[in-house]
């Protein structure tokens, strides 16, 4: 029988088939046909179709099964027609329910549709994430632009001694250069470190060029906390150290990075400056982002925006940690990552950045 | 360090070129004299000249000349400094007898004396250059004094000859207890570490830092000792320093100044008083020059410029630069230069020096631009992924990152505990509110809370990552520091909604988070019951188990606290070390076969003692080694009214499945049954 058929067949394949072979019955000389089209009209919504498909169909009290029932009772020449007709009729009412059901599926869809409206202009759920904050953005924005470069990170610890963070870097005491960096001391010995160039030494002590990394991380100065500074901030400091490095590949090297961080059009400028540990010393100014370097109250009308310190690694430096420095050559540089992130987000106060204040954070 | 435009010309015919002034402010910047702002001063320019602490020689308008007259290859004209003639006749009426007791400190003392001075006030010429400069004319000796350090840097006094005891000059070191009242005011107490300017019995000058009073030059002066010295820079700086006194010559000298510069000094300060005062020499030059200096000779080879520059700087312009600068070139062999570095530029002493000075005056600006190319993969550092994660899971959970201050003080801390561990001081700290470094991050977060509270954010959620300190152990770790992480939240979790309520943040919600985090780390953390953090409610308490060791804790602010701080809800806050966290290897995730059979789950209600922890229940569970246990978890918990006193009523939902097969009726139950068994044998609970 076709319905046997049907239930063995795949699933998926099984609705397709349906459609097409119980479509050859459609009406039935059954007189129970009549009063199942009476039923079927009356129907409005697919509850009330499931009743009359019961009413009909359900396997115990179901009216096709009660005639299914008194097919014995027909004398045995009679039965096969018997029996026809009223396979007939289920057929015929199968297929006018599916019809039916599709009908009414329709219609309820399409009312559906019709009717159900929400304001999709109230407002959607507050998920409330958090954010990093606005030192840490750019901090990543940086590392990773000389990660991909191809540097190494390295780290180390906040509490120096004087060795690495002033005399290996040649500032010995008494140098005039201590004086720009005015330092917080723990004893004579140990301090919290100006900037991250003890992370350089102590990476320089360790590996032998060529080297490529980039040492961020937290320094202290003994300053008083107002609009523009802090005893505490950020810095990031660059060292490449192999044969051939020149003063040009500092350059060059900084301009795809300030290309990348800022944009395409970004011009470095190297001027002369002094810091003890390199020689040719270098302040490096990039093309004011703001104004592209016409002028603007940004840059103070100059064009420029000083941003780093910079230069080829002192002799001395590389004397004191075993580099042969008529073999190698290498470029430093070290920048404030505060100092970015307060460029580029034009933040008008650096405390801001250490208040924690969530309206302040939550911008970034 | 102001400098007039109208003084450089005196030096240097910059006016020829015909430049904007700006364009002479961005030539000095680019020599490496940054100018920051350029002023009007009569019919002057000033230029405000940022000069680093290296170029001592370009604190006045020679040396600044000197770099203008380099850039633009122009001639140097300097002022005359040829010796005044003496009146011997009269030298007889004015003895003086200089000596250098100290020559360590004080390598060098020229001096000379002149008569018949008239102290007057300066011709306006004067007044002005050192009006033009910031500073104030007092009397034409002291003025000319003062004209000659800014006009070719170098720092002179004037006694009043009368005024010096037994005409003599002493320089020696000073000796405890003696004591000088210096021209402002004050009564300085010096000590053997300072070098001092002595007259027959008592001292009359700090050396290179500031006179005396007594000996000042006055109105009635009519007899002038002229002192141009030269001394050793880090005395000088200490004794500034010692004596909190930082003066036009002591900044001067503690950065080197030019040890060939003292006799010309004299002779041009002698010749212009001279002509202003009128006043005759009636002694020689008198030059006390023990120590002997020879000039500094290197060796620049032109191929270095290159390897360093990244260019070769053509051999005529090398030349140039350093006749221009008055360094004594001479061309050995081919492209190998012998230089001689003059007496002005002791900062100058390795080849890498002389390849900077090239470098400045062939222009940063035409040193080309060349990319390296990259050596290896770039590598973050090994902590890294680490915070990655913890970061974007806490940003995730609704945090926003703090930074604070790695300061504190004893009576911050004690407002949180009454046992202060042992903190790291700070030895010369810059406020009252910096002393010593931070043992933990919570009064940091908690401040925060308070402050954003205030302006009236109610819902505050913070972490911050940073380092905490503590005093090392042995005299060779004397301070330890400590990577940590701390989480703070108040407020609602579920922020009010239109269209739904608002449900507080409590403990169970900060431990979830906690618990996530080392979920993301795939590494095991468990959470004990404790009662002895001083800042934590005893009750709402936490330890944080990491491998078996305590890292950490979580918990409820303690109610003391919340009164100190008027913090109108709950604050919950965490605090944990990373230090062993970053020294397990960053587990890979690792991927298990999705289940191919139902899991059956089963729900099993029941009432035990309340002092019993669930912690205790589900390792008793665990104990049981079920294979098909995949889950057991608390789904209700009641407490109250309808239970006896002492008593909770616990819901857990207890999952099995087998991994190869479905399992049947008869299987689980027989598990389950297992399970209940257990926990009524372990824990008396009475099933409902």
């Amino acid at each position: 029988m076709i319905l046997k058929a049907l239930d063995s067949l795949p699933r998926r394949r099984n609705k397709l088939w349906k459609l097409e072979t119980v479509v050859d019955t459609e009406s039935s000389s059954h007189p129970l046909w009549n009063t199942f089209q009476l039923d079927l009209e009356k129907v409005t919504n697919l509850e009330g179709l499931t009743e009359v498909r019961d009413s009909y169909l359900g396997r115990q009290r179901g009216l096709v099964a009660l005639e299914m029932r008194k097919l014995g009772q027909f004398p045995p020449s009679e039965r096969p027609e018997a029996g026809r007709v009223l396979n007939e009729l289920k057929n015929a009412v199968l297929k006018a329910l599916e019809t039916r059901q599709t009908e009414l599926k329709k219609r309820r869809d399409e009312s559906r549709v019709r009717e159900e409206r929400i304001d999709t202009t109230l407002p959607g759920y507050n998920f409330k994430t958090g954010g990093i904050h606005p030192i840490r953005r750019v901090w990543r924005e940086m590392e990773d632009i000389f990660v991909r470069m191809g540097y190494t990170v390295v780290v180390g610890p906040e509490i120096e001694s004087d060795h690495y963070n002033f005399e290996a870097l040649n500032i010995p005491k008494g140098h005039p250069a201590r004086d720009d960096q005015d330092t917080l001391y723990i004893n004579d010995t140990l301090l919290l470190r100006t900037h991250t160039s003890p992370v350089q030494i102590r990476t320089m002590e360790q590996h032998q060029p060529p080297l490529r990394i980039i040492a961020p991380g937290r320094v202290f100065r003994r300053d008083s906390v107002d609009a523009t500074h802090s005893p505490m901030f950020h810095q990031m400091e660059g060292l490449v150290v192999d044969e051939g490095i020149t003063l040009a590949d500092l350059k060059g090297t900084l301009e795809v990075f300030f290309r990348e961080l800022f944009s395409e059009e970004t011009r470095v400028r190297l001027r002369p400056s002094y810091f003890p540990f390199v020689e040719p010393g270098a302040e490096v100014d990039i093309s004011c982002i703001f104004c592209g370097g016409n002028g603007c109250r940004v840059c103070k009308r100059s064009g420029w925006i000083e941003v780093l310190g910079a230069g080829m690694v002192h002799p001395r430096v590389f004397s004191m940690v075993g580099y042969d420095s008529e073999r190698y050559t290498g470029f430093a540089w070290g920048m404030g990552i505060d100092r970015i992130a307060i460029l580029k987000y034009q933040v008008d106060d650096m405390r801001l950045l250490f208040e924690n204040d969530i309206r302040f954070l939550s911008q970034f | 360090m102001k400098i007039s435009y109208q003084w450089l010309q005196e030096f240097v015919d910059i006016d020829i070129l015909g430049l904007e002034i700006e364009d002479v402010g961005n030539a000095l910047t680019m020599v490496g004299l940054a100018v920051d702002v350029i002023e009007e001063f009569e019919d002057d320019y000033i230029f405000d000249v940022d000069v680093t602490t290296n170029r001592v020689d370009c604190l006045n308008h020679l040396g600044v000349a000197r770099e203008l007259a380099a850039q633009f290859r122009l001639k140097l004209k300097k002022p005359d400094f040829l010796p005044l003639p003496y009146d011997q006749t009269r030298a007889g009426g004015f003895p003086i007898e200089v000596s250098i007791e100290d020559s360590d400190l004080c390598p060098r003392y020229a001096a000379r004396v002149m008569t018949d001075v008239a102290v007057g006030e300066s011709p306006q010429w004067l007044r002005k250059r050192l009006e033009s400069v910031g500073q104030r004319p007092v009397n034409a000796i002291v003025d000319v004094t003062n004209f000659v350090l800014f006009e070719i840097g170098q720092p002179l006094h004037a006694f009043d000859y009368h005024l010096l005891a037994d005409s003599k000059i002493v320089v020696r070191r000073g000796r405890q207890g003696e004591r000088l009242e210096t021209l402002d005011g004050t009564v300085r107490h010096l000590d053997d570490s300072m070098l001092l300017i002595c007259d027959g019995d008592k001292p009359v000058a700090i050396g290179g830092v500031m006179g005396g009073a007594d000996s000042e030059i006055s109105e009635a002066s009519k007899t002038v000792l002229l002192e141009s010295a030269y001394f050793e820079p880090s005395s000088i700086r200490r004794t500034a320093r010692k004596l909190g006194l930082s003066t036009e010559a002591s900044y001067r000298f503690e950065r080197g100044g030019d040890p060939g510069l003292q006799v010309s000094a004299l002779n041009r300060a002698c010749s212009l008083i001279a002509e202003i005062s009128g006043g005759t020499c009636v002694s020689p030059v008198i030059d006390e020059n023990p120590v002997e200096r020879k000039p500094q000779v290197l060796t620049l080879r032109g191929k270095r410029i290159a390897q360093v520059l990244g260019t070769p700087v053509p051999t005529e312009d090398v030349q140039t630069i350093f006749s221009c600068l008055e360094f004594q070139p001479e061309e050995e062999t081919e492209g190998v230069f012998r230089v001689e570095v003059p007496s002005f530029r002791r900062d100058v002493e390795l080849e890498a020096d002389l390849v900077e000075e090239v470098a400045r005056h062939y222009g940063y600006d035409r040193i080309p631009s060349h990319y390296p190319a990259a050596t290896g993969v770039g590598r973050y550092a090994d902590t890294e992924k680490i915070d990655r994660l913890l970061i974007s899971t806490l940003v995730g959970a609704g945090f926003f990152e703090a930074v604070n201050y790695v300061f504190t003080t004893p009576a911050r801390e004690a407002v949180f505990t009454k046992t202060i561990p042992p903190l790291v001081p700070v030895a010369n700290p810059l406020t009252e509110v910096d002393t010593h470094l931070r043992a933990t991050m919570i009064p940091g977060l908690i401040e925060s809370v308070k402050q954003n509270l205030n302006h009236g954010v109610d819902n505050v959620r913070l972490f911050e990552t940073g380092r905490v300190f503590r005093p090392g152990d042995s005299p060779s770790n004397e301070a330890h520091e400590e990577r940590r992480l701390a989480l703070v939240a108040t407020g609602e979790f579920y922020g009010s909604f239109w269209n739904q309520l608002s449900e507080p943040f409590d403990f169970y919600h900060l431990k979830g988070i906690v618990a996530e985090l080392f979920k993301h780390l795939r590494q095991p953390i468990e959470f004990q019951q404790t009662g002895d953090v001083p800042f934590l409610h005893p009750g709402i308490a936490a330890e944080l188990l990491f491998k078996g060791n305590r890292i950490g804790f979580l918990g409820s602010l303690h109610p003391r606290l919340i009164e100190t701080f008027k913090f109108p809800k709950a604050v919950f806050l965490s605090e944990f070390s990373l230090e062993e966290v970053y020294s397990q290897r960053l587990m890979e995730p690792e991927y298990k076969p999705l289940p191919r059979f139902p899991s059956v789950e089963r729900d099993l209600s029941f009432v035990l003692d309340r002092a019993i922890s669930f912690s205790t229940i589900d390792l008793a569970v665990q104990a049981l080694q079920i294979a098909e246990l995949k889950d057991f978890r608390l789904i209700d918990l009641y407490q109250g009214s309808r239970l006896p006193q002492g008593k909770i009523s616990l819901t857990v939902r207890v999952t099995f499945v087998a991994p190869s097969r479905t399992l049947t009726q008869e299987e689980v139950n027989e598990r389950f049954e297992g399970v209940v068994a257990a926990l009524k044998q372990k824990f008396s609970i009475e099933q409902r």
